[in-house]
């Protein structure tokens, strides 16, 4: 895939595609390799936050369908854009697996991203995709639920500043059970295949 | 018989992805050749955003990129990203960015990048932005910055 020139827009979808085309047309002997962790026991839980519509969003709200959380920030353009338009993709690929789940961006940097922000910001990557903000205390809490790491890098302003963070991708079942997680160095297809494997 | 659909998508997505590479463009400054500067759409009202590029040195000395600036952003910097335990974190590139004789340097996703902070207008898809570059020893240059979608992850190591 290094070797390709590719636009992730449509990568995503593309690498699955000729994955299968490929695992099909040429191999037929699709080699499968499960990526990702298994979380610890105490990760996750039901959480509370804001939608992008201000209104009060709760994991409940997420329940029929299972989902993918990332945890990030609006200012930030090089990594979290990247590892949303790989939720995104995932997401699609499951969709046409028989497969619903539902893309969530949680910000960490609730002082900053408003509603709004966030919900423009979810809405570049997938159509489907749901903003969530909320208080300080609130985001503060559902890190902590899931184990998510960020601080921010303070430069003296207090407006332009950066963040570091952990950056996974937290898969829920549809009863909002934190099932897996993956990481960036674990492709596409291959989470796509995890999921469905674990699925069947 | 889906699957053979999903044969024929894929050879028309890859298609699709090759035609927008046909848009490929290079600089050339003093011994320095810039290949494809790119950057990613962004939302409506968001403060920040990226441009890449590969920086090719001919020369048999080093350069450096010492600054960057873009008319739609207040400030840019130049950045660099680490990742360790899962953690991600960007920090300004102190003294510019080293192009050595004779190679590539790559301005990438999860890697080296001109950081946009500070930007007046949303960023579109398909659209094109000035950027100036100031390199230690090639001097000054003005590029194009060309506007992918917005996760958009292009690979210019097969470019050459």
């Amino acid at each position: 895939m290094n070797r390709n020139v590719v636009l992730t827009g449509v990568a995503s979808v593309t690498v699955a595609a000729i994955a299968v085309a490929a695992g099909i047309y040429f191999t037929r002997a699709p080699a499968f390799e499960p990526v990702g962790l298994l979380p610890p026991a105490d990760l996750g839980g039901a959480f509370t936050l804001v939608g992008s519509d201000g209104a009060e969003f709760s994991s409940g709200d997420l329940s029929g369908s299972g989902a993918m959380l990332y945890f990030g920030f609006t200012y930030c353009p090089d990594v979290c854009p990247t590892e949303l338009a790989r939720v995104a993709g995932a997401v699609d690929q499951l969709a046409e697996e028989g497969i619903a789940v539902t893309p969530v961006f949680i910000t960490v940097d609730p002082e900053r991203d408003g509603p709004e922000l966030v919900g423009d910001y979810a809405d570049l990557f997938h159509p489907d995709m749901i903003g969530l903000t909320g208080s300080v205390a609130q985001i503060e809490q559902v890190a902590e639920q899931y184990g998510v790491y960020y601080r921010r890098v303070e430069d003296g302003s207090a407006t332009d500043y950066l963040l570091d963070h952990s950056s996974y991708i937290y898969l829920l079942d549809p009863t909002g059970r934190l099932v897996w997680m993956f990481r960036p160095t674990d492709g596409v297809d291959a989470m796509v295949q995890t999921i469905v494997e674990a699925a069947a | 018989m889906f699957k053979g659909m999903k044969y024929v998508r894929a050879v028309m997505i890859v298609w699709a992805a090759l035609m927008g590479m046909a848009h490929a463009h290079d600089y050339e400054v003093g011994e320095l050749t810039i290949t494809h500067p790119w950057s990613r759409a962004t939302a409506p009202n968001a403060a920040n955003g990226v441009a890449y590029m590969a920086i090719t040195n001919n020369g048999s000395s080093d350069d450096v990129l010492i600054a960057a600036e873009a008319p739609v952003s207040s400030r840019t910097e130049l950045h660099t990203h680490e990742m360790t335990d899962g953690v991600m974190r960007m920090r300004e590139v102190e003294g510019g960015i080293t192009i050595p004789a004779g190679e590539t340097i790559y301005l990438e996703p999860s890697g080296l990048h001109v950081m946009l902070m500070g930007l007046d207008d949303q960023l579109v898809e398909g659209e094109l932005f000035p950027l100036t570059l100031t390199f230690q020893n090639a001097g000054t240059i003005d590029v194009e910055a060309a506007i992918e979608g917005p996760g958009a992850v292009l690979d210019l190591h097969s470019d050459h």
